[in-house]
């Protein structure tokens, strides 16, 4: 899982610091103007100069005085109902149909020898869902209107006292609606699915002669050893990301049965504290991580048995959120120079202390484990130093008086190195249900729906079905990968605009070798008209949702709790994106009613 | 407007049941009844037939794979594509379930593209594994990638190159990996790969696949892999590798394993009849017809007689040319130009560099060959001397082709080791380094010194005898233990220690690789050794009194002195040269000092002086002891 830094901001950051309230407001400006100039200039061909503005200026004055006002919520939920009843004329519960026949078979392609089995059903499911949901909203909501408006039905409408604002947002809620239903029944049916996927039980195979230790029966593609306790109680070893535990209890005749309960860890919804991260060198000095030769720079690594050490901050440290002590989690990464003794892992060391050097824990010393996640329980109170002497420290009274602490992480190998991002360490504060995670990574998936309907309805108010479908298509794809344009813009990326990409392909030249035709001045050509291309493509990208900053799907699936912060900013966005393509779906409605 | 309408739609309908024809001829599918062929079917379903391409030939016929394809709906090169980038992405980015989920659909998108699961399979198995810092993990991959590579056999049921890359992916990647100790340990006590193996058509119980300990061994395993891809060749399948590499692959699996075994300490009548069989093996390879590059075939194993047949084919023809090749050289240096005549006669040593060039020149044309000797004979012995002369080079080349593919798979080297593992004394040699190192880990240092000393007789025989195998693995191994011996000495090697010559020739071996003089003194040794009743004890041979110096600086052999009888060797050897052999006596130079060894090999007691060695120390006069390993 890759957590980009903006997805740690707070609702508040977001909105305020971040600027997001200022684009959003912007954004609108900017379109208003161009709407206003756009309409003016239609109107102006139609009407001459004075009639045309005063035609533009009616329909906003309409808005203002009439249509908003008087919008009236029982009409729109009629529309709404009649949108519903239309789509179910349109048999769009099939597309539930779709999705159990691909569950069905969903087996063909999982791999049940998978290192993480949940994370991937999580990631089948999600995907699947998502791209259904989102196809969805594209066809339901782009052939609507157009085909209404081609029939002349939409005169059985308009002709009654039903303003264009209730048209739009009662197609949208109506969409909306049976959107929701489809999506509720496939996440009832994923959840299912997942949860069926990765029930086992397994049975003890082979005992120790103590009792204490033993292997279990091969289920699911694996097997767990585990150690029981002098009480009989005991965990399994980790494998494909869960547990069991394991009891023993007397039997009748003498011979101990084990029971082995169900998986734990597989399906969970942690909830991490995450800090800032800074690193320093091998002097001790602040630095940037050392770039150990991987292209993904995600990870930075520090040198082991030297100073350079990877140090977070923590904030809202609290015996009340922390009850028995920090539980660090660590996805930490390895990195040899050598190859040193092939049986025992990098070592690594943790110490707590606090941000202004009067208490520190003593060092623990651990050994990485890569790609899972590695739990660290750091007690209440545990030997350390109170200025420079040692002593006993208080996690709370000590090392994080002010709910601030500082985990410094070094590796103690010689020429070995550890890699980290800032989300690679954080403090576990508990759990919520992993249902509850799973409804809000769908209540994501809805709210890209919902954009995608809004897209939908507004380009129907004026294109045809087909051109409607397909520019609501394109938004979409701009909204997965319009990126791509400013990347290439600014030389983050290789490769060219979309006239050299179809020079390149017939010439069967990769993005990374360098355009030749042996002609230069054709090669400036082709980038010259690239350029705008890809600016214009790049403009319009700005102003389209991010889908892919709007899924969550990997939350889900690699078992992290939805922030209410990030899913408050998706629900802004959509509610954004609802009003901003409402009031246009509104004004071209009402441009074609003028025309009629 | 209705007619013509109307005979818009007849010419229509004619067109398309006009198409129906080339169609039907086209593609008419084959039809049997009974087992028997009723139809053979269109154009199209007879080529298939033809080239055994059709989808049931190809492989199995999977539910999976057929649908994923159908649903790409004819877009299955960008479907694949894009998937390629996203199992890049994810490998960049190390997801590595998603990237291994990535890989399972590109492989059932693109099923019968062999290259798909050759690369990712490798990916699997070399890249991602060692991504682990866990060497559990990394075994676990290197298990995904050959599961990977398994899937892609059933895919492709006639491309003896995925069962060829099993066979490497197994005995290769598990037996010559750093982690070799512990992922053989793995393999072994893998139960359930065990099982899973049998299910993929590796019987994994069968006494074939078990190791010394009774459980299966990988590089046995990673046989079984190799014969089942002969088998597919045998069976008429086509694989794009080179024969002679392609089938010494089987058998080298079972001296990997000899190998492998003692050097986990199984160093008794198990080792000697593993590596028996391995001989035997390698021999079978030795007699198999190779086909060459140039189109013909060749044994590994006639090189000898190739040399006699060359050998015959020479004398045969020089009898027939008689003294032309003298007469030729005299007439060719006669017409040489007198610079390069005066470039030859100068000394070598006070030539120019352009007389060097010259010297060089004319010496080349001073070798004629066979041909130009025979067209030289005369008149009357012109046809038959060419006819000979032309046996003589393709003898000639025949030889070279032999020597040629025979160093590419090391052949002398590996029938040579597997005659010598044979040997009492070769296991006795390794068995006693072995036990001396473990006692040595155990601080009993006098009962190491004792196996020490019984180990280095035993391998100076060894090395005597299979000179070759000083350019091997075990040679540094035994160079490690010395060098462990040494430090419990605390002092220099002894003045009459046994493998004084065998350490400074790893030394020049070791710096300077196979170059000419470490060639030259490995082909006198192989003389010499060849020389040898193979029954006979080495001390009580004559070689042991012949013995050869290296000469440091110019890394010539020397004839040492011979010892006569009842002559006891010399304690403090400055060597006595015959004066013709050895010109001026080798300089001595700096003693050397072998790489440091970690502080666990260093023990600090020693050996006590005036213990007396426990095993009859060798005869051989060490005269460049004080250049040696100090």
């Amino acid at each position: 899982m890759r957590l980009e830094k903006n997805q740690f901001w707070t609702y508040s950051q977001w909105l305020f610091e971040n600027q997001a309230l200022l684009n959003g407001f912007l954004l609108a400006i900017a379109l208003s103007i161009v709407g206003f100039l756009v309409s003016y200039l239609i109107a102006l061909a139609r009407s001459g100069p004075g009639e045309g503005f005063f035609a533009v200026a009616k329909t906003i004055g309409d808005f203002v005085r009439v249509d908003l006002p008087g919008s009236s919520l029982r009409r729109i939920w009629a529309i709404a109902r009649l949108a519903f009843k239309e789509a179910l004329r349109r048999k769009v519960l099939a597309v539930v149909g779709l999705f159990i026949v691909g569950i069905m078979f969903a087996g063909w392609y999982l791999d049940p020898e998978a290192d993480q089995p949940a994370r991937l059903y999580l990631s089948f499911v999600l995907g699947g869902t998502n791209l259904l949901v989102l196809l969805l909203g594209l066809f339901l909501s782009s052939f609507s209107l157009p085909a209404d408006i081609k029939n002349k039905t939409i005169y059985t409408i308009v002709t009654k006292p039903v303003r264009p604002t209730e048209i739009v947002i009662g197609r949208i809620v109506g969409f909306g609606l049976i959107g929701s239903l489809i999506l509720l029944a496939l996440g009832l049916l994923s959840y299912l699915f997942v949860v069926r996927g990765v029930r086992h039980e397994h049975r003890v195979e082979t005992v120790s002669q103590s009792g204490l230790t033993g292997i279990t029966d091969k289920e699911a593609e694996h097997r767990h050893e585990f150690t029981l306790g002098a009480d009989g109680i005991g965990v399994t070893d980790e494998q494909k990301g869960h547990r069991h535990q394991v009891t023993r209890k007397p039997g009748p005749n003498g011979q101990d049965t084990y029971e082995i309960g169900p998986p734990v860890g597989g399906l969970v919804a942690r909830v991490p504290v995450y800090g800032s991260l800074r690193y320093t060198d091998r002097d001790g000095k602040e630095a940037e991580g050392i770039n150990v030769g991987y292209e993904s720079e995600y990870q930075k690594y520090i040198e082991g048995n030297t100073l350079s050490s990877a140090i977070w901050a923590f904030d809202g440290v609290s015996s009340n959120r922390f009850p028995k002590g920090l539980d660090l989690e660590m996805t930490l990464a390895a990195f040899r120079t050598y190859k040193g003794d092939i049986e025992s892992g990098v070592q690594g060391s943790i110490v707590l202390r606090n941000p202004d050097g009067s208490a520190e824990t003593e060092r623990t010393q651990f050994t990485v484990r890569e790609f899972q996640v590695d739990q660290k329980r750091i007690p209440v109170k545990m030997k350390g130093f109170k200025n420079n002497q040692p002593a006993e420290v208080d996690l709370f009274q000590d090392i994080a008086p002010n709910g601030r602490v500082e985990v410094v992480i070094r590796c103690l190998d010689q020429g070995q190195y550890l890699g980290m991002n800032v989300a690679d360490v954080y403090l576990r504060a508990g759990e919520v249900p992993f249902w509850w995670n799973f409804a809000k990574g769908y209540i994501s998936m809805w709210l890209q729906m919902m954009i995608v309907i809004c897209f939908g309805v507004m380009f129907s108010t004026f294109l045809t079905g087909p051109v409607a479908m397909v520019a609501t298509l394109s938004c979409l794809v701009l909204g997965f990968f319009g990126s791509i344009a400013g990347e290439i813009l600014s030389g983050k990326r290789e490769g060219g605009g979309p006239i050299e990409s179809l020079v390149r392909i017939p010439l069967q030249l990769g993005v990374v070798s360098e355009l030749d035709l042996g002609n230069t001045m054709v090669e400036s050509a082709i980038r010259a008209v690239d350029r705008p291309i890809l600016w214009f493509l790049s403009t319009v990208t700005s102003a389209m949702p991010d889908f892919r900053q709007l899924g969550t799907s990997d939350f889900v699936a690699y078992g992290v709790n939805i922030f209410g912060d990030l899913l408050g900013r998706h629900l802004t966005i959509a509610f954004g994106y609802f009003l901003l393509t409402s009031l246009i779906g509104y004004f071209f409605l009402k441009t074609r009613e003028i025309a009629a | 407007m209705n007619v013509q309408a109307f005979r818009r739609k007849m010419i229509y309908i004619g067109l398309m049941v006009l198409l129906l024809v080339p169609l039907y001829v086209l593609g008419q599918p084959k039809t049997q009844r009974g087992g028997k062929e009723v139809s053979p079917g269109g154009t199209l379903a007879q080529l298939r037939d033809q080239h055994n391409i059709g989808q049931a030939a190809l492989g199995k016929i999977d539910p999976a794979s057929e649908s994923m394809r159908l649903a790409t709906l004819g877009m299955r090169g960008i479907a694949s594509t894009i998937l390629w980038q996203q199992a890049d992405y994810y490998k960049r980015e190390k997801f590595w379930d998603r990237y291994a989920a990535t890989l399972k659909q590109i492989a059932l998108l693109q099923p019968h593209f062999v290259n798909v699961w050759d690369h990712q399979a490798h990916n699997l198995t070399y890249n991602i594994s060692v991504e682990f810092d866990g060497y559990k993990q990394r075994y676990e991959w290197v298990k995904k990638g050959i599961d990977f590579l398994v899937d892609g056999t059933r895919f492709n049921a006639r491309q003896p190159i995925l069962q060829w890359f099993l066979g490497i992916y197994t005995g290769q990647k598990i037996g010559v990996a750093d982690e070799k100790k512990q992922y053989r340990e793995l393999f072994r006590n893998d139960n359930d790969y065990h099982d899973r193996l049998t299910s993929q058509g590796i019987d994994a119980r069968q006494s074939d696949v078990l190791g010394s300990d009774g459980k299966p061994d990988h590089w046995l395993v990673g046989r079984q892999w190799f014969l089942q891809s002969y088998d597919l060749v045998k069976a008429g399948a086509y694989c794009k590798k080179s024969p002679h590499i392609y089938y010494s692959d089987s058998p080298k699996c079972r001296l990997r394993y000899s190998e492998a075994i003692e050097e986990e300490g199984v160093l008794d009548d198990r080792a000697k009849f593993s590596w028996n069989k391995a001989g035997d093996e390698w021999k079978e390879f030795g007699d198999r017809d190779i086909l060459t590059t140039w189109g013909h075939t060749i044994k590994m194993n006639g090189l000898l007689s190739a040399r006699e047949s060359l050998k015959a084919s020479l004398e045969a023809f020089n009898e027939e040319v008689g003294d032309a090749g003298e007469r030729l050289t005299e007439k060719i240096r006669s017409e040489l130009p007198s610079e390069e005549k005066q470039a030859l006669d100068t000394p070598e040593d006070q030539r120019s560099t352009a007389q060097q060039k010259l010297a060089y020149e004319a010496g080349q044309k001073l070798k004629p060959s066979v041909m130009q000797i025979a067209e030289f004979a005369g008149p009357g012995k012109s046809r038959s001397a060419v006819d000979l002369a032309t046996r003589v080079r393709e003898a000639n080349e025949y030889v070279s082709h032999v020597e040629a593919y025979r160093n590419q798979v090391n052949y002398q080297y590996w029938e040579t080791r597997a005659i010598a593992e044979q040997r009492d004394v070769t296991v006795a040699a390794r068995r006693q380094m072995f036990e001396a190192d473990a006692l040595l880990q155990e601080a009993k240092l006098d009962e190491a010194i004792t196996k020490y000393d019984e180990a280095w007789a035993n391998w100076y025989q060894v090395f005597r005898r299979y000179p070759v195998l000083m350019t091997d693995d075990i040679a540094s191994d035994v160079i490690k233990s010395i060098r462990r011996y040494k430090r419990i000495l605390d002092s220099d090697l002894p003045e009459d220690f046994p493998l004084a010559e065998f350490v400074k020739f790893k030394e020049m071996y070791d710096k300077g690789g196979m170059d000419w003089q470490v060639e030259n003194i490995l082909s006198r040794w192989t003389s010499d050794a060849s020389k040898l009743d193979p029954e006979a004890d080495i001390f009580e041979t004559d070689l042991i009194k012949k013995d050869l110096l290296i000469d440091e600086g110019s890394g010539v052999m020397l004839p040492k002195k011979e010892l006569k009888e009842g002559e006891v060797p010399a304690k403090d050897p400055a060597p006595t040269l015959e004066p013709s052999d050895a010109g001026q006596p080798p300089e001595p130079t700096p003693a050397k000092e072998l790489p440091a060894e970690s502080s666990s090999d260093n023990p600090s007691t020693t050996r006590s002086p005036n213990e007396p060695p426990s095993v009859r120390p060798p005869t051989l006069e060490n005269p460049s002891q004080e250049d040696g390993l100090n």
